[in-house]
C-alpha cells in the first residue's frame, strides 16, 4: 500500500504534522553534514554554531518572558525615566556587549582556520559539472584524478581552488569550509581531518543546470595507507590489457581523458586513471559500475544536463560495452 | 421590382453558391486535364499570383548571398542542374523533352533563355519550389550554400555556349557522356557505367575533384567512412540537396563498389608551403587543442594513426580548407548531420570563426603525416 496514502486522512494528518519538523534532524549527522566534525576546523566552526545557538535560545527566552511580562492585564504604565532605561539597557547596551564578545570569540577561532597547510597541496578546479583534481607533492610529483579526494588523516592539507568556467564552491561539510572558486582567481584553503573514514561535498554555489549533481567524494586514509596509494599512484602502470582499450582510442575517448599508462592524455574531462578506486560515478551522482559507466558515455546530457561531454550514441553497442568493461575494471 | 437585402436572403445566398460549386465539383464537369492549358486569363492570373508571392518572400526571407561570380560555385550548380533540373529545363544546347512540354503549366526552357529574376528571386523558387506547378523545393532548405550555387549557375547559363555548359557541367567527364539531343537524358543511356560517372562529373574519376575547391577530395579517404557517408546522403541523414539525390538511387552493392574506387586512389597530400611555423595556430589547435576552450586535439581522432586506428573516422589532409571551414560552420549551425554529429557539434561549437580558418587552413596545406 502505498504509504503517501495514509496523509489523505485528516485525521492522520493532525496526528503526525506536529512531529514532521523532526525530519530535519536527519542532517545532524552522515557524510556530510556540518554538524558532525570530522576534521578541526568543522570542529571549531561547529562549536561557534553551538554556542551563538546556546545563546540566542537565552535570548529568545527572556524576550518571550519578557513579552509574557507585557501581556499581563494588571500591568501598569512605566515611568519616562524607568522605561529609557530599559530601552536603553536592553535596546542598546546588552546587544553591544553581546556582539562585541561573539566578535572576539569568532576573531579569535580565525588564525586556526588560517595555518598555512603542511606538505601535501591539493589542487582543486570547479568546472560544469565536476571536480579536477591535481596532488602536489613536497617533492613537486603531481598525481592527477576527478571527483574524489583522499587526505591523510591529522594532517593539515592546503586546498589551491580555482575555476574554469563560471563561480562554483567548495565545501566538505564535516572536514570543513565552505569556500568559492572564482574564475581568475585563486582561493586556498587548509582542512585537518581529524576521523578517518568516507565523506562528501558538494558545489555551494549554483553553476548551472547540473549544479545539484555535482558531489564530491572524500575519503580519509590513515596516514600509512595514504602514503601507500600516493607510491602506488606515483609509480604508474599500464592497465591490464583488454580490448576496451583500443576502442577507447579508437573513438577518440582520449582527446578528453587521460588514463595513465596508455596513450591516453587529453585534459578537457576528467582523469580516468583507476577509475574503480572511486565509489561514484559521474560527481556523485552513479554507482561506478560497467552500466553506468555505459549510460553515461552513450548519453551524458541524459544523466547530467548541460554536461559538456558530448554523446556518443553512434558508437556500437557492443563497442560502448567494452570500454565500459575497461574502464570498470581500470 | 427590386429585392431587399435580409442577412437571411444573403446567407441563403451563399449557401446556395456553396451548394453549387460543390454539386459542380462532384459532378466531374471541371477538366483538369493538362492538354490544352489554362485560358489566357486564368494563366495570367496564377502567374500574377505566383511573381507577387516570390517578389514578397524574397524580400524578407533570403539571407545575402556569397560573391556569385565565383568558378567553384558556378561548377557546384552545374553539376547538379545536370542531373537535378535539366530534365525538365533543358540546358544550353541541351533542348526540353517534349513530353515535358505537355504539362500544365509547363516548366520554362531555360535553352532558350529566361525570365528576368532577381537572385534572390531565383533563391527563392530553388529553396521552396512552386506550388501547383511541379516544381519542387530543396531537399534541404536550409544548406543555403548549396541553393546559392545553383542560383550562381542559373544567372551565367543563359551566356553558356553548349560546350562551355558540358564542361561546367561534367568536367572532364564530359568526353565520356553522350551528347544528349535532350537534356538531363544522358544518364539514362548509359546505365552500368553511369554510376561512376555520374561521381566523376564532380568528383573526378580520380576524386581529386575539378575547378578549385569546388569539390571536395575523396581519393584514398578510408573506405569506411566513404560507405557510411553515402549511406547518410542517401538516408538523409547527413543533409545535402545535392548528394542526397545523387546518393539515394544507387543500389547499395554499388555505393560498397563506389567507396572501394575512391579509397583506393592514390591521395596525393600537397607538400607543406613552408616548414609550419610553431606560431601556426592552425597546427596547435590540430595538434594541442585548445585547452582554455575544452577544444579537444583535432589529431587525437583525426591524425594518421587516427585513421589507422579508426576507419570510421575520416582524414582530413590535403581537403580544401574551404570544404573543412563549411562543414564546421555547419556543424555551429546545427545543419550538417552526419555519424558523429554530436560529437563534431560540440567541438565546431566552441571554436571561433577564426580558429575554424586556421585549422581548416592548416590541414588543407600544412598536415603531412
Amino acid at each position: 500500500m502505498n504509504v503517501w496514502l495514509a496523509f489523505s486522512s485528516p485525521r492522520i494528518c493532525r496526528a503526525l504534522g506536529p512531529w514532521l519538523p523532526l525530519i530535519l534532524f536527519a542532517g545532524c549527522s552522515g557524510p556530510q553534514s556540518a554538524l558532525d566534525p570530522a576534521g578541526s576546523e568543522a570542529r571549531i566552526v561547529g562549536s561557534l554554531f553551538w554556542w551563538m545557538l546556546g545563546a540566542a535560545a537565552v535570548i529568545w527566552a527572556a524576550v518571550m518572558a519578557i513579552a509574557a511580562y507585557a501581556g499581563r492585564q494588571r500591568a501598569q504604565p512605566w515611568s519616562d525615566r524607568k522605561a529609557g532605561r530599559f530601552i536603553l539597557i536592553c535596546g542598546a547596551l546588552l546587544p553591544t556587549i553581546l556582539l562585541a564578545v561573539l566578535l572576539v570569540f569568532g576573531l579569535r577561532l580565525m588564525p586556526a582556520l588560517r595555518a598555512p597547510g603542511e606538505a601535501l597541496r591539493i589542487h582543486v578546479q570547479g568546472e560544469q559539472f565536476w571536480w579536477r583534481v591535481s596532488y602536489e607533492f613536497p617533492d613537486g610529483a603531481r598525481i592527477d584524478s576527478a571527483n574524489e579526494v583522499r587526505l591523510p588523516r591529522g594532517v593539515r592539507t592546503e586546498f589551491v581552488l580555482t575555476a574554469q568556467d563560471v563561480i562554483h564552491s567548495f565545501w566538505i561539510p564535516p572536514l570543513g569550509g565552505k569556500m568559492d572558486m572564482i574564475p581568475g582567481t585563486t582561493n586556498r584553503l587548509v582542512l585537518e581531518p581529524t576521523q578517518s573514514g568516507r565523506f562528501r561535498g558538494a558545489c555551494a554555489e549554483f553553476c548551472g543546470t547540473s549544479h545539484g549533481l555535482m558531489n564530491l567524494e572524500v575519503a580519509v586514509l590513515e596516514p600509512a595507507a595514504f602514503d601507500e596509494w600516493a607510491q602506488q599512484r606515483r609509480t604508474a602502470t599500464a592497465p591490464p590489457p583488454h580490448p576496451g582499450q583500443a576502442l577507447f582510442l579508437a573513438h577518440g575517448c582520449n582527446a578528453c581523458h587521460t588514463v595513465q599508462g596508455t596513450p591516453a592524455r587529453g585534459r578537457i574531462g576528467p582523469d580516468l586513471t583507476r577509475l574503480s578506486e572511486r565509489p561514484s560515478l559521474a560527481a556523485g551522482t552513479l554507482p561506478n559500475d560497467a552500466a553506468s559507466i555505459e549510460r553515461f558515455i552513450r548519453d551524458p546530457a541524459d544523466i547530467k544536463p548541460g554536461a559538456r561531454m558530448p554523446s556518443f550514441t553512434h558508437l556500437p553497442p557492443s563497442d560502448s560495452a567494452d570500454i565500459a568493461r575497461w574502464l570498470e575494471a581500470l | 421590382m427590386t429585392i431587399r437585402l435580409t442577412l437571411r436572403r444573403v446567407a441563403a445566398a451563399l449557401c446556395v453558391l456553396l451548394l453549387g460549386g460543390m454539386l459542380f465539383a462532384w459532378s466531374g464537369l471541371f477538366n483538369v486535364a493538362a492538354t490544352g492549358g489554362h485560358w489566357a486569363a486564368t494563366d495570367w492570373f496564377l502567374h500574377w499570383v505566383m511573381r507577387n508571392s516570390i517578389r514578397t518572400y524574397a524580400m524578407t526571407s533570403v539571407g545575402t548571398p556569397p560573391d556569385l561570380d565565383d568558378r567553384a560555385l558556378l561548377a557546384r550548380g552545374a553539376g547538379h542542374y545536370a542531373v537535378g533540373c535539366a530534365a525538365c529545363h533543358g540546358a544550353p544546347g541541351e533542348p526540353q523533352n517534349p513530353v515535358i512540354q505537355q504539362s500544365t503549366p509547363f516548366p520554362p526552357d531555360f535553352s532558350k533563355g529566361m525570365a528576368p529574376w532577381s537572385d534572390s528571386e531565383l533563391f527563392r523558387i530553388v529553396q521552396h519550389g512552386v506550388r501547383f506547378t511541379g516544381m519542387p523545393g530543396w531537399i534541404v532548405p536550409s544548406r543555403s550554400d548549396e541553393i546559392w550555387s545553383v542560383v550562381a549557375f542559373l544567372r551565367a547559363m543563359p551566356e553558356l555556349s553548349p560546350e562551355a555548359y558540358r564542361t561546367l557541367a561534367h568536367g572532364e567527364e564530359a568526353a565520356h557522356r553522350p551528347q544528349g539531343a535532350q537534356a538531363g537524358m544522358d544518364a539514362l543511356a548509359m546505365p552500368n557505367g553511369g554510376v561512376l560517372s555520374g561521381c566523376a562529373s564532380c568528383h573526378g574519376r580520380d576524386g581529386m575533384g575539378r575547378d578549385g575547391d569546388a569539390f571536395p577530395i575523396i581519393a584514398g579517404q578510408s573506405e569506411a567512412y566513404l560507405l557510411a557517408t553515402l549511406k547518410d546522403f542517401a538516408s538523409g541523414a547527413r543533409q545535402s540537396g545535392i548528394m542526397q539525390p545523387a546518393a539515394s538511387r544507387v543500389s547499395e552493392q554499388q555505393l560498397r563498389d563506389l567507396a572501394a574506387h575512391y579509397a583506393s586512389q592514390p591521395r596525393p597530400v600537397r607538400p607543406a608551403a613552408q616548414a609550419a611555423s610553431a606560431a601556426d595556430e592552425g597546427e596547435r589547435i590540430a595538434r594541442e587543442g585548445i585547452p582554455a576552450q575544452q577544444v579537444p586535439a583535432c589529431l587525437s581522432c583525426h591524425g594518421a594513426d587516427g585513421v589507422a586506428r579508426n576507419p570510421a573516422l575520416p582524414r582530413l589532409e590535403g581537403q580544401h580548407a574551404t570544404y573543412l571551414a563549411a562543414q564546421l560552420h555547419a556543424w555551429r549551425q546545427g545543419v550538417r548531420g552526419g555519424r558523429s554529429g554530436a560529437v563534431m557539434e560540440a567541438v565546431a561549437n566552441r571554436l571561433t570563426p577564426a580558429q575554424i580558418e586556421a585549422v581548416s587552413k592548416w590541414f588543407a596545406e600544412g598536415y603531412n603525416p
